[in-house]
Order: C-alpha cells, then sequence, then structure tokens
C-alpha cells in the first residue's frame, strides 16, 4: 500500500478517526451492557460508568497529547489501535471472570458499591485510557501545518465516528450479538485500521537515507502482518467469541445451565435452568420463576387488589406481571385484562420456557398483551379500568421512580372508573419499617395521599397498598363475601388468613408509623423518591454510602454551595492567576461547556424515560442527534475561525462568548422543554412527537457544544497552538473532564436532592462563571 | 435492674392492663437505651469483660459494644440495651415459625428487637437483625409485665421470640419467659442455636419450645455465609432435646449453597441419631432477599429431593415450607400415611388428631397440641 502526502490527509486519516470515534462508542456501550450484567443494573451504574469512561479518556487524551509532541508520534497509533482492540475483549473477559471471582465467594450475593466501583474502573482504565490518547494521535496525523484547523477537522471527525457508532450499536449489533461476538468485531477492525495506519505513515515519511527507507520497508511488512492478523480475527473470531462467550456466562450464573442469554434495547435477559426448573434473570437479577412462581407473594397480591373492589372486571396490569401475577389476577371474573410490557423480547423469552402458567396467561382470551411503556400507555389511552395492578418493581431507579410519584398517581386516577382501585407494592415487612424502609414508604404514601382521597396499606415482605377516590372496604369480612361470590374459596385464602393478612390493627399501626416519619413527596423532576430508595438499597449493599444519601436538603444545598465556593476559590487562585491563564480559560470555558452538554443530555434522557419510557432504545437516536448536531456546527465554526475567511480573533472571542450565553439559555430551555413535553404526551402519537422535539434539541445542543470547540482551538495561544496533538489533548481534556464531574455531580448528588430546576439553574450559574472569564479577559 | 425490681416493674404492668397498653402503642421514636445489667460474662483485667452468652465469647473493652451489637461495657459491668425494647411485637400463626406440632392453628403474640450475633447475607428480617437499638426508628418501650399483659389482651396462648435472633436480647427474654410461665402462657423462641450450653439450660427452665435453623451441614457455609460456626448449634439443639422443651428445626435451602445430597443425608442421619426420628425437619424455599438478591429461588424439586433423603433416614414428619399449596405443607401420620394437619403455607385448614394421636390409626403423635 502506498499513499501520497496528499491522500493520507485526505482519506487514509479522516478513515482512521471514524474508525476510532465508531470504536470508541461501540466499545463504551458494549461494556455498559457488560457492567449492568454483572452489577446492580440502574442508572448508578451508568453514571459511573460514564464518569469512569470520561475520566480516562480525559487522561488519555492528556497523555496522547504530550505523546504527540514525541517523534514517534506517528508510530504510537497503530500501536494504540492494536492494544485498544486486544483491550475491550480482555476487559469483558476479565470483568465477567472478577465478577464471578467475587460472586464465587458467595454465588448469587449481588455486588455492593465498592465492587460495582471496582468493575467499572476494570472495564474503563485500559480501554477508555488508550481510547483517549488515540484522538490527539490521530489528529497529529492530519498534520501541523494549520494547527487549529487540523484539531477541529480531528473532533468533528471523530464525532462522525462516533454516530456511526452508536446507530450501527443500537439498531445492527445489539439485538443480534453477544458483547464478545461484537469485541471480536471491534479486534479486526481496530487491527484493520492500525494496519492502514502504518501503510500510510510508509507512504508519507521522508526517504531521505537507507535507514528510514529500511524502516519503511519494516512498516510495510508488520502492516501486511497486521492485516493478515486482522483478517484472521474477523473469520475466525465469532466462534472463538461464542466459546468464550459461553464460558464466562457460565461462570457469572454458575447455579446453573444458562439455556438462553439475549439482549433487547432494554435490557438483557437471561434463562437459567436447574433441576428443570427455570429463572429468567433481567440484568442480572430473577424476576420470573417457573413452573414454580413465588405463589406466596404473586397470589397474595393479586388476590388482595382485586378483592378490594367489588367487580373488577376492567383490569390494566403495568408491567411485572408474566409468570403468577396475571394468571392469579384471572382467577378473578376478570372481563378484559390489558397487560404492558415495555420489553417485547421478554414475552417472547418466557414463552419459550413453556410452562403451565405462563400458557394459561398467554392463552386466555380476556388477557392482552400491549408491548408498550406503562406509564406512555396510561397517558394515551381513553379507557377508564376498574383496577389498576403495578407489578413488583426495585424503586432505586429512575426508571421504576416514575411510576411511584405524584404525576404518575394523578395520571393512574384520572384512568380509573367510579370507585376504580390502584394497587402498588414497595419494599415492605410484617414485623418493622427500619429507618430507610419507613422513609421510602413514607414518601411513595404521601405522594399518593396528596392524589388520592382514600388509601389503605398491607403490610408484607412487600408493603401492598391500594388507593382510591372512593372508600375503600378492605375488611377481612368484605374480602371473604366476595370470595364466596367469586367461588374462590379454599387453599390458601381461608377466612383465618383474610383476617390475618387484612388486620386492621396492624394496618392501622403501621400506617401510623407513616405518617410520623417525614419525608418529602415523589415527583418525576425530584425525585425524593429515587434519594429513598438509594438509602434502602445501601443498607444493604453499602452503608458507608448512606451518608450522601441522608442529607436534608439544607444540609445538600449548603455543601453543594460550599463545594462550589471553594472550586471559585481554587479556579481563581489556580487557574487564572497563573503564567497559562489564557489557555485556562479555555479550558475553563470548554470544560463547563462539557459539564453542560452532559447536564443537557442527562436531563433530555430522564425526561424521555419519565414520560415515554424508552430511553435505551432512544439513547442511540439521541447520540446520533446530538452527534450530528455537533458535526455541524463546528463544521460552520471551523469555516468562521480557520483559513483565509476566518474572523479577526477578537471576533472570534466574541462568537466565543455568544455560544457560552446560547449554552446558559439552552439550560434554562431545558425546563420549559420538559413541561412542553409533559403536555404533549396527551396529544395523539405522543411518542413520535416526543421523540422528534427531543431529537431536535438534542441536535440543537449537540450545535452549540461543537460549535465552540474549533472557536476554542482558533484562541488557544502558544506553545499548544503550533500543535494539534497539544491543543487537542488540552481542550478535550477539559471537555472530557467537564462531562465526567456533571455525570456524576448531576445523577448522585444534584438531581435527586435539588430537583430539575434548581440542578439546571446551578449549571446555568456554573456556565456564567466562563462568561464573566471570557468577558474580564 | 434487679430481680426484685423487675418483678415490682411486672407487678405494676398486669395492673395497668390496658391503659399501659395504649400508652406503648403510641410510644413514638425514643431510642435512648435504658441499660440493664446482661447476665452470663465475667470480668477480666481492669475494666475489660468477656462475655459467656453465645459461642463468640466477645472479649468487650470499656465503652465498646459485642458482635452482637446490644451487649456494651459500660465500665466492667456489661448491659444489654435492649431490655423492654423491642421493635417489633406482633401477633401471628404459630406456623409462621415454622412451629407445626405446637398448638397447629393458633396465633401467637411474637416478639422481636434489634441485631443479631449471625451475619448471615440471605436474613429475610435483615431490617432488624442487621442493625443496632440506636438505628432502629421506632424501637418500643415495653417492660416484661407488660408484654405478659399484652398477649392476655391478645388472647393468644403462646408468646415466641422470633424475628431477629432472642439470644441477643436474653436478658428481656428470660424474664418475659419466666413471667409468662407465671400467668400460663406458653413460650417459644425461633433461634439461630449460637447460644451457650449454660444459659441455654437457664433459659429452656421457662421455654416450652423451640425452632432452630439448622442453617446448613456444611461448615464452610456457616463461617462464609453466615458468619457464624455449626458446632455449637448441633450442642444446642443436643440440649434442648435433653432438656425436654419441643424441638423443631428448619434448614433454608439454598440452590447450589447448602443443597448437596450427601450433606442433607448426613444432617438428616445426624438428626435422626442424636435428636430422634419424630423431631419435625422443616425445608424451607429461598427467595432472593436481602444481599442474595441474584440468586435464582430454591427449585421445588431440590425441595423435595431433601424430604425424600430425610425420609429414606427414616425422619418421620418432614415439611416444605415456602412453596403454597405443596401437598408437604401438611403433616402426615407416620403410621398410616394419613394426613393428620392440612395446610396450605401457613394456613391450616384441618386437624385430624384425637388427644394427641392420629384421627385415623391412632398412632400417638409428639408434640404439644393443647
Amino acid at each position: 500500500m502506498e499513499l501520497t502526502d496528499r491522500s493520507v490527509r485526505s482519506l487514509a486519516v479522516p478513515a482512521i478517526i471514524i474508525g476510532i470515534g465508531a470504536g470508541g462508542m461501540t466499545g463504551q456501550l458494549v461494556l455498559l451492557r457488560v457492567l449492568m450484567v454483572v452489577s446492580y443494573g440502574t442508572e448508578l451504574v451508568i453514571a459511573f460508568l460514564l464518569a469512569f469512561w470520561l475520566g480516562f479518556e480525559a487522561m488519555g487524551a492528556w497523555i496522547g497529547g504530550r505523546g504527540a509532541f514525541t517523534r514517534r508520534a506517528r508510530a504510537l497509533v497503530p500501536v494504540g489501535l492494536a492494544a485498544y482492540s486486544v483491550a475491550l475483549p480482555a476487559v469483558i473477559v476479565l470483568t465477567r471472570l472478577v465478577a464471578a471471582g467475587l460472586y464465587r465467594l458467595t454465588p448469587g450475593e449481588a455486588m455492593g458499591l465498592g465492587q460495582t466501583l471496582l468493575a467499572a474502573v476494570l472495564v474503563t482504565l485500559p480501554t477508555a485510557l488508550l481510547h483517549g490518547a488515540l484522538f490527539p494521535l490521530s489528529a497529529h496525523l492530519l498534520g501541523s501545518a494549520e494547527a487549529g484547523r487540523a484539531t477541529g477537522r480531528a473532533y468533528l471527525i471523530e464525532v462522525i465516528g462516533s454516530i456511526a457508532g452508536a446507530l450501527v450499536f443500537v439498531f445492527a449489533l445489539a439485538p443480534r450479538l453477544t458483547d464478545l461476538q461484537i469485541a471480536s468485531g471491534l479486534v479486526a477492525l481496530h487491527l484493520a485500521l492500525a494496519a492502514f495506519a502504518l501503510a500510510a505513515q510508509n507512504g508519507t515519511m521522508p526517504r531521505t537515507s537507507s535507514g528510514s527507507r529500511a524502516s519503511s520497508v519494516t512498516r510495510g511488512t508488520a502492516a501486511a502482518a497486521l492485516a493478515l492478523t486482522a483478517t484472521a480475527a474477523a473469520l475466525l473470531a465469532p466462534a472463538a467469541a461464542e466459546r468464550l462467550h459461553t464460558a464466562t456466562i457460565g461462570r457469572l450464573f454458575a447455579t446453573g445451565d444458562v439455556v438462553s442469554y439475549r439482549n433487547s434495547p432494554y435490557g438483557n435477559i437471561a434463562v437459567v435452568e436447574r433441576e428443570a426448573e427455570h429463572t429468567v434473570f433481567y440484568d442480572g437479577r430473577p424476576i420470573i420463576s417457573l413452573p414454580y412462581p413465588d405463589t406466596a407473594r404473586l397470589m397474595d397480591y393479586a388476590w388482595l387488589a382485586a378483592l378490594s373492589h367489588p367487580d373488577p372486571a376492567e383490569v390494566l396490569v403495568l408491567g411485572g406481571g408474566m409468570g403468577g401475577l396475571l394468571f392469579h389476577l384471572l382467577e378473578h371474573p376478570v372481563e378484559r385484562l390489558v397487560y404492558t410490557e415495555i420489553d417485547p423480547l421478554l414475552p417472547e423469552v418466557v414463552a419459550a420456557i413453556d410452562a403451565p402458567i405462563v400458557r394459561a396467561e398467554a392463552q386466555d382470551p380476556r388477557a392482552h398483551v400491549v408491548p408498550v411503556d406503562g406509564r406512555l400507555y396510561l397517558n394515551r389511552t381513553r379507557r377508564s379500568y376498574d383496577l389498576v395492578v403495578l407489578g413488583d418493581m426495585e424503586i432505586e431507579t429512575l426508571q421504576a421512580n416514575r411510576f411511584f410519584t405524584v404525576e404518575f398517581f394523578r395520571l393512574a386516577r384520572d384512568r380509573l372508573g367510579p370507585g376504580g382501585v390502584l394497587a402498588f407494592s414497595l419494599p415492605g415487612s410484617m414485623t418493622y419499617l427500619g429507618a430507610e424502609l419507613g422513609a421510602l414508604n413514607a414518601s411513595i404514601y404521601a405522594s399518593a395521599a396528596s392524589v388520592f382521597s382514600h388509601l389503605h396499606l398491607i403490610p408484607g415482605d412487600r408493603n401492598t397498598i391500594l388507593a382510591s377516590d372512593e372508600p375503600l372496604d378492605v375488611q377481612p369480612a368484605t374480602a371473604f363475601a366476595r370470595l364466596d361470590d367469586r367461588g374462590l374459596g379454599g387453599g390458601m385464602f381461608t377466612r383465618g388468613y383474610l383476617e390475618y393478612r387484612l388486620d386492621p390493627a396492624r394496618s392501622e399501626r403501621f400506617t401510623a408509623t407513616l405518617h410520623r416519619i417525614p419525608a418529602r413527596l415523589n415527583h418525576d423532576f425530584r425525585p425524593a423518591g429515587l434519594i429513598y430508595g438509594l438509602r434502602y438499597w445501601g443498607r444493604a449493599f453499602a452503608p458507608g454510602m448512606l451518608a450522601a444519601f441522608t442529607l436534608p436538603p439544607a444540609a445538600a444545598v449548603a455543601l453543594i454551595a460550599g463545594g462550589l465556593a471553594a472550586g471559585a476559590l481554587v479556579l481563581h487562585g489556580l487557574l487564572l492567576r497563573s503564567r497559562a491563564s489564557p489557555a485556562n480559560r479555555l479550558s475553563w470555558t470548554i470544560g463547563t461547556t462539557g459539564a453542560a452538554a452532559m447536564t443537557f443530555d442527562l436531563f433530555t434522557l430522564f425526561a424521555v424515560q419519565s414520560l415515554l419510557g424508552f430511553i435505551y432504545q432512544f439513547t442511540g437516536l439521541f447520540a446520533a442527534a446530538l452527534l450530528g448536531g455537533a458535526f455541524v456546527g463546528g463544521r460552520i465554526t471551523i469555516a468562521r475561525t480557520h483559513g483565509r475567511r476566518a474572523l479577526e480573533a477578537k471576533r472570534v472571542a466574541r462568537l466565543l462568548t455568544l455560544l457560552d450565553v446560547a449554552l446558559v439559555l439552552q439550560l434554562v430551555a431545558v425546563i420549559g422543554f420538559v413541561h412542553a413535553l409533559r403536555a404533549m404526551m396527551r396529544l395523539p402519537h405522543a411518542e413520535v412527537l416526543g421523540t422528534v422535539a427531543a431529537v431536535l434539541i438534542a441536535a440543537l445542543s449537540g450545535a452549540l457544544a461543537g460549535a465552540q470547540f474549533p472557536v476554542a482551538v482558533a484562541l488557544i495561544p502558544e506553545p499548544w497552538r503550533s500543535s494539534v496533538g497539544r491543543s487537542a489533548g488540552r481542550l478535550y481534556t477539559a471537555d472530557l473532564a467537564g462531562g465526567c464531574i456533571a455525570a456524576v455531580a448531576v445523577t448522585i448528588l444534584l438531581f435527586p436532592h435539588l430537583g430539575m430546576t434548581w440542578t439546571l439553574l446551578l449549571l446555568a450559574t456554573l456556565k456564567l462563571t466562563s462568561i464573566v472569564f471570557l468577558v474580564s479577559s | 435492674m434487679t430481680r426484685r425490681s423487675f418483678l415490682i416493674a411486672c407487678g405494676a404492668g398486669l395492673a395497668g392492663g390496658g391503659a399501659m397498653l395504649s400508652r406503648m402503642l403510641q410510644a413514638g421514636p425514643n431510642n435512648e437505651a435504658r441499660p440493664a445489667e446482661a447476665r452470663f460474662y465475667r470480668r477480666e483485667e481492669g475494666t475489660t469483660v468477656a462475655c459467656e452468652l453465645c459461642f463468640r465469647g466477645c472479649r468487650i473493652r470499656d465503652g465498646e459494644a459485642g458482635v452482637c451489637r446490644n451487649r456494651v461495657n459500660h465500665a466492667g459491668v456489661l448491659s444489654s440495651t435492649v431490655y423492654g425494647r423491642p421493635s417489633a411485637v406482633n401477633v401471628e400463626p404459630v406456623e409462621k415459625e415454622p412451629m407445626h406440632h405446637f398448638l397447629p392453628g393458633t396465633n401467637i403474640l411474637c416478639i422481636g428487637t434489634a441485631s443479631c450475633n449471625f451475619r448471615c447475607r440471605f436474613c429475610h428480617n435483615w431490617h432488624l437483625s442487621q442493625r443496632s437499638l440506636e438505628e432502629v426508628r421506632h424501637a418500643l418501650d415495653i417492660e416484661p409485665g407488660a408484654m405478659t399483659g399484652r398477649a392476655r389482651s391478645a388472647a393468644v396462648p403462646a408468646v415466641s421470640f422470633t424475628y431477629n435472633e432472642p439470644t441477643v436480647f436474653y436478658e428481656y427474654m428470660y424474664d418475659i419467659a419466666a413471667l409468662a410461665h407465671e400467668t400460663g402462657l406458653r413460650t417459644i423462641m425461633h433461634t439461630n442455636g449460637g447460644m451457650n450450653p449454660r444459659p441455654l439450660r437457664a433459659l429452656l427452665r421457662h421455654m416450652d419450645g423451640a425452632t432452630v435453623d439448622l442453617k446448613a451441614w456444611s461448615k464452610e457455609f456457616y463461617a462464609d455465609i453466615c458468619g457464624a460456626r455449626r458446632d455449637p448449634v448441633l450442642e444446642t439443639l443436643t440440649i434442648i432435646r435433653e432438656e425436654g422443651a419441643w424441638l423443631e428445626i428448619v434448614n433454608l435451602v439454598l440452590p447450589d449453597h447448602n443443597d448437596a445430597p450427601h450433606e442433607i443425608r448426613a444432617m438428616c442421619r445426624w438428626i435422626r441419631r442424636e435428636l430422634g426420628e419424630a423431631t419435625p425437619l422443616h425445608f424451607s424455599r429461598f427467595h432472593p432477599t436481602y444481599r442474595m438478591t441474584h440468586l435464582s429461588p430454591t427449585p421445588v424439586a431440590t425441595l423435595e429431593r431433601c424430604r425424600e433423603i430425610a425420609l429414606a433416614e427414616g425422619l418421620h414428619y418432614v415439611s416444605i415450607g415456602n412453596v403454597p399449596g405443596h401437598p408437604a405443607n401438611s403433616t402426615y401420620c407416620p403410621g398410616c400415611g394419613e394426613q393428620i394437619i392440612t395446610r396450605h403455607h401457613f394456613t391450616v385448614t384441618r386437624i385430624a388428631l384425637d388427644d394427641g394421636g392420629c384421627a385415623h390409626c391412632g398412632r400417638a403423635i409428639p408434640g404439644v397440641w393443647s
């Protein structure tokens, strides 16, 4: 392969950078999926992975930026590509083995917070570090004649690769291939890129001596070897990856045989068989057991809910219904039961197990399965129901929390017919509500009580709460009479059982306890329930972490304000007064833009998840729109800041400030967007309209952030100005570090404690500091 | 608190009756410990004490607590911080213990406090057992006399010390049990079996029955998953049998952890040899809880295999729990094989016993029936 210098710059190097972008995004999504299965799959894990990824990538970019100075910079690109390709499958295998190793002490024990953090570091450290280093190094390949323009171009080209990677992963790879198969494909891609990079250098190296000619030949040989390796990897990897996948998954689910392991856009579903019985795991957690489900729980919940209504003819079940709950509800004289299940793969996987209880649920003509998010269905349906039943959910995720908010309860109330009942459950206890359990229950109970006129608590290992706008008759005698009328006497539900489960004294005692506990109401965009849910989870898995979630709101605000003040002092002292002040100001601008963009992303995703419920599927589209916007924005500003038609420096600086102002306004506008999205939910085709609106706003946000990077590059002073790698390294590091810090701070601290509005205003204030610094300079 | 003042308090509690009960029901979150001096400990050098209550034998320095979190050394005096401070007091079916041969179909008053001396990662009651009194938000304030008064008001025939490990509220349990016997109430406990022989024998003078968790036959399981030891539990079982209190055993079966057939067989052989064939044994189904949320529920086939092994080893009363509707929820006569107590989960629907004997064949069925 012999390429001219011009063709290298115009074709080969951009192709390599696109590959790096695509490989990075795909790798990140694969690793996220791996981590969600081995650890406790919540948004917390996503935040950790995102934060570590960005953090290590920032570190890598900084190191790569230093490397771009050296004479070996070009040689480092193929080395880095080859190393990244090897690192990806290696960390997948290693993570599963380490997780299995951690589990081996107690197979089936969920990872604690420390172990989850360790796993997140394990998967991101080698991969993100290497990937981060590749950006400035590959940017360096574009040449240094027009350093600023080259850096901006490299950024945009990588964006194209990232868009392609996100789209291909979400729509083509994820539903069809295992994690290791995708990783093996990436090995082939990166080895081919490495070969391409070597060959490209072969064509561009100056030939001034016999030594360099020999070196050129060596590189050609190495390139050919790498190309052959890539071909071999592409041909052989699928089978090897499958074997490796089977072996490592077997270690993860060591208590049985993994008979099915599939991914949907929503999560991972594994079926483990042991002694001819099947357990369905969703993102690593058992959710259905067949042919013997947890009857004591499911029948109790279904029957107590059904008995709370005199004639539950129209029933709606939102999630968590397959494998028992539907079966036991259908034992009552239900005329029509609608079941919403967000993941269409789950009914398919469960049906394949072919257990009698699932067959009965599927074949009952009264039951209708709707593959849609429950909350979205509730938004759109025009029917009213006698009974709405929420399947069992763990509340320490945002995905679940939105079914326990004041806004959800209002929606459910509007869909209930006269005397209709909403039944939901929370982690509970027949004996005692501890501090965390009490606060969680108190918050959700109070949220429901703020909407419904009548509530009734039935204590249990999961507390059942019944809510209605009409008085509820939950006396044991009434329930027993209804049982009799429905011809359902006998079995577990005897008169004695009903007297025990519906004991008014116990219910009153536990309800009184809930009334005594001060707890905040749970709202969609001020998710107190998430805080209480995480506290409850933390009590079992990370008691040391409890402090972060037990702060009263005032203390949290004081802590955040204090942190910001201290940060401002450090910023002023260390960054702005130093000799590198101009470059530091630009880094601060790009860093806060990274934080603002990340916050914007998170809140748009939260809003879409909360109102529409399809976050995972939407992520690819959202990322593509965001990055596409960044590409367009970047193209526009590159044209205005570099080359012959470049604006004068003063006007470039003004452009940077204007973009900052736009970013501040955009953060504030998110609040309006969220409310508009909520209003949109009642319109026909709400999900389409909502998605289009979110995609458009994502593209706009991406355009603002993307436009700023080349502008900052154009203003960066010497010595960074003359080196593509170094300027790219510095600003890219700032961008990623800002995103990393925002991902953790917003998800864990700011949003749950302050809610959406205050968090966005806080970030807007942070971005304002960047404007102040720019204007003052 | 001395024995004398305790009895005075009991008298006052009984006299107070309903008024006191009402006040206790309204008790708010007040978790200040009012420690009572612990029993079964000895002073060592200085102010350090050695607790002799359970198998751990904690050496506790001044100001510190034992592994159970409840026994605190105050200047060389070991105190129980949970005396009179129950966290949970509820009326429950006796079958929930589980206790199948002890007043079947009746409700009993169940009492629990905070904390435990084991650290089982699958604990069902971890909200209570894995925390100290300080962490328990709504501990009540009920002296032993008032507790027995509460039992009588609820018209139950027995009180049970359960929910968390009763060893860690030994003094409180002992005083209630003694007083309950004086007032004609039966007493039972659900224990992990980690109590030392001397306090156990003393307690059994006031205890009519015990359900003991034999968590596994493997010592490694006890060490790795419960943070405890197996052999003290076996000793406890033999002592309960010797002392004549009614004894039942529960084995919660965790897939791949304690369900190996050879271990189940060895356990059943030991039970038959040391405790007798009439000792009821319950195999309970595990459902994901506490830290073990990523483990499958126990396959019913595993539980059935365990039961078959136990029956083959000669045990007479082997049941399966946490699988509502399973035929082995019920009790069968070992003579004629007929169902003598019909259960669905913990609901008793029929008792075919005549004066402690099988209503079908007349064979005497051991237990506490009236």
